[in-house]
């Protein structure tokens, strides 16, 4: 057996013996991998897309959030944090509501919606993960 | 248009908004502006919706991390530029002879203290780096 094998083999066992990291066990953000959070906003996005209904604004998906995951009371600092995140990656598209569209007494909103890229980063990311689920190797790579 | 004078209605969700103008005084003004209205949209819709004040404490709390890494985020690259225009020596300057005042009050002895000797010559260094980051500014325009 060649020298490369066997240290292949080494790491191999050793992967196998090693118990949880913290790497394994905190979500670590990969390249082209979204964060849940991330996935399930991009999701609502594209449904409402669909829907006809594209625009959404922070409280609103929140709610949606709070429905659609089970989630309890989405924090506000992570909440904001990744919808800047994900516009920032040109995945959302994000304006402020013009002056006659607010209502009388109502602060305006900040309207997000997906972008052209995000269903197609939605899949890339999906498939990096079962990819990553097959083999497990790939994930430390 | 200033958002810092939203008053929510229950006194819990004031603190809320009193957290969210803290953190956000640490950035610069368009993150600062763009946050602050977004808070402000989102705790007037969780009012509106009857949401519990103790829930939007807890989804404030549970994002209070994120607040504070995206505050440093943004707020420390701008501090630090900060430093190359004269104004923080100029506003540090006379921190130090009090700095000095209070020193001498709270040691008395024979021999000096080097708080007193820090304050007696810190302010006028720090003036001249403020000359000196002036006059380097000045030329290199």
């Amino acid at each position: 057996m060649s020298r490369v094998c066997l240290v292949s083999l080494v790491d191999d066992r050793r992967a196998e013996n090693s118990s949880p990291t913290y790497a394994s066990t905190v979500p670590r953000r990969r390249a082209g991998v979204l964060l849940p959070l991330e996935e399930t906003i991009l999701d609502v996005g594209v449904r409402r897309l669909r829907d006809g209904d594209p625009e959404f604004y922070g409280f609103a998906m929140a709610t949606e959030l709070d429905e659609a995951d089970g989630r309890r009371l989405t924090a506000h600092g992570t909440l904001y944090k990744v919808l800047e995140r994900l516009e920032r990656d040109g995945l959302l598209v994000s304006r402020w509501e013009e002056a006659d569209e607010v209502e009388e007494g109502r602060p305006r909103r900040r309207l997000y919606q997906v972008s052209d890229q995000a269903e197609g980063a939605l899949r890339r990311s999906r498939q990096l993960q079962t990819a990553t689920a097959l083999r497990p190797g790939l994930a430390s790579r | 248009m200033t958002t810092v004078t939203y008053r929510p209605a229950h006194r819990s969700v004031r603190w809320v908004w009193l957290w969210c103008v803290a953190y956000t005084s640490l950035t610069p003004g368009a993150a600062r502006r763009r946050r602050r209205e977004e808070m402000r949209s989102h705790l007037w819709e969780s009012e509106r919706a009857g949401l519990p004040a103790y829930a939007v404490v807890l989804a404030a709390l549970r994002g209070a991390v994120h607040d504070a890494t995206w505050a440093a985020a943004r707020g420390l690259p701008a501090l630090g530029r900060s430093f190359g225009t004269p104004t923080p020596y100029v506003v540090l300057a006379p921190l130090f002879p009090i700095e000095g005042w209070v020193v001498s009050a709270l040691f008395v002895g024979r021999t000096q203290h080097i708080g007193e000797r820090v304050g007696a010559v810190g302010g006028g260094v720090t003036l001249l780096v403020a000359g000196l980051v002036w006059a380097l500014r000045r030329t290199m325009r």
